[in-house]
């Protein structure tokens, strides 16, 4: 357990966005995208085994 | 409009990157981020990879897009933060980046900025219990020794503005981490201020509260384990034991301390045959298996773990404890 005081309970519920994401580009290409385009990038780290 | 397009029309505004931990650079940017155990975690950042932002979990389209814009509001890295921080402090920046390092796991100098936030605001707000809990997840953590947290856990005591429920709180927390820590024989003045503490309230939970911290006091404290087993139980109200909900709190104390395990055993025994299939059949069966490993009933244990994995086999925790039990009995 990482946390004595907060359990959060692990809920994966992702983004509704995620599920149309038909093409994974990579972090080179994600960041290369967010320097062109003066976005900053959100990494949504989810669990899927 | 819906939160799906509010969610949507949000995202446009970043390069959204989902990476699953478990698989392709998604394990080792999870590395790189220091991700932890809590799912889905949102990392904002800059287009060199830079921190600017992170909070974990989406409960919710509101508590999301809450979370997105308060990060969006200011895109400054972390790292420019604290070097920003350093020179020229404030109350906000200190609690901003308190809640930053509690959430990568760096709880102590998470515990650090809220001392910072609490010199900085003076008096108006304290911060002694948010100072308390960081420094008990760090010994939780293995990161400082036990001891080190009982000065914070003092002055959540010795608070000018005592707040009662902070000082149960921390009765509770203190005692769960000596227990882990072996750290039992130094907490006897945090259990008196807690039962104190939770007697003020007259709510069932302060009921039960105090029930249990007076069952620790007896068990720790005076060293009686009968009385602990018996202030644990009146906690419950009167015919506590024909209530079958009380039997799996009863049971988890009861293990959780390694008393009474046999009396432990047989309630969460009946309440398990009587537990709907499912997660909460399988919080039973888990227990069981526990009680019956710590009793020296392996056989049990282990089919007890099985069970449980069965009733639940999307928890990760039953599976982890059926594996171990396996590994254990050499299968």
């Amino acid at each position: 357990m990482k946390h004595l005081v907060i359990i959060i309970s692990a809920v994966v519920l992702l983004l509704p966005t995620m599920a149309k994401a038909a093409e994974q580009i990579s972090f080179d290409q994600a960041a290369k995208l967010s320097s062109q385009g003066g976005k900053p990038l959100l990494l949504e780290f989810f669990r899927d085994d | 409009m819906a939160s799906e397009q509010r969610i949507s029309d949000a995202l446009t505004q970043v390069v959204h990157l989902p990476l699953n931990i478990k698989k392709g650079e998604g394990i080792q940017l999870g590395e790189r981020y220091s991700v932890g155990p809590y799912f889905p975690v949102f990392i904002l950042t800059n287009s060199e990879g830079a921190v600017i932002n992170r909070w974990t979990g989406y409960t919710g389209a509101e508590r999301f897009l809450r979370s997105f814009y308060k990060a969006m509001s200011n895109l400054t890295p972390i790292a420019e933060r604290i070097a920003a921080f350093d020179k020229m402090p404030s109350h906000a920046e200190a609690l901003f980046l308190a809640s930053y390092h509690a959430d990568i796991s760096e709880f102590v100098k998470a515990a650090k900025y809220y001392q910072r936030a609490q010199t900085l605001n003076g008096s108006s707000t304290d911060y002694s219990y948010q100072v308390f809990e960081n420094y008990a997840n760090a010994a939780w953590n293995d990161q400082i020794p036990f001891d080190d947290v009982l000065p914070a856990a003092d002055a959540v005591l010795e608070a000018p503005r005592k707040n009662l429920q902070n000082i149960a709180s921390v009765a509770q927390l203190i005692c769960k981490l000596a227990r882990r820590r072996d750290a039992t024989d130094r907490i006897a003045k945090y259990l008196q201020a807690g039962i104190a503490a939770s007697g003020a309230r007259k709510d069932d939970k302060g009921r039960k509260l105090q029930a249990e911290l007076k069952a620790d006091q007896a068990l720790y404290v005076h060293g009686d384990t009968l009385g602990a087993i018996e202030q644990k139980k009146s906690g419950f109200g009167e015919n506590w034991d024909t209530n079958l909900n009380n039997y799996l709190p009863f049971a988890t104390y009861c293990f959780e301390r390694r008393i009474n395990l046999e009396e432990a055993q047989r309630f969460v025994e009946t309440a398990a045959q009587r537990a709907s299939d499912g997660s909460f059949k399988a919080k039973h069966l888990s227990l069981l298996a526990n009680i019956c490993e710590a009793r020296g009933n392996f056989a049990d244990a282990l089919r007890h773990a099985e069970a449980a994995a069965v009733q639940d086999p999307d928890n990760e925790a039953y599976a982890k404890q059926l594996l171990r039990m396996r590994e254990a009995a050499g299968r």
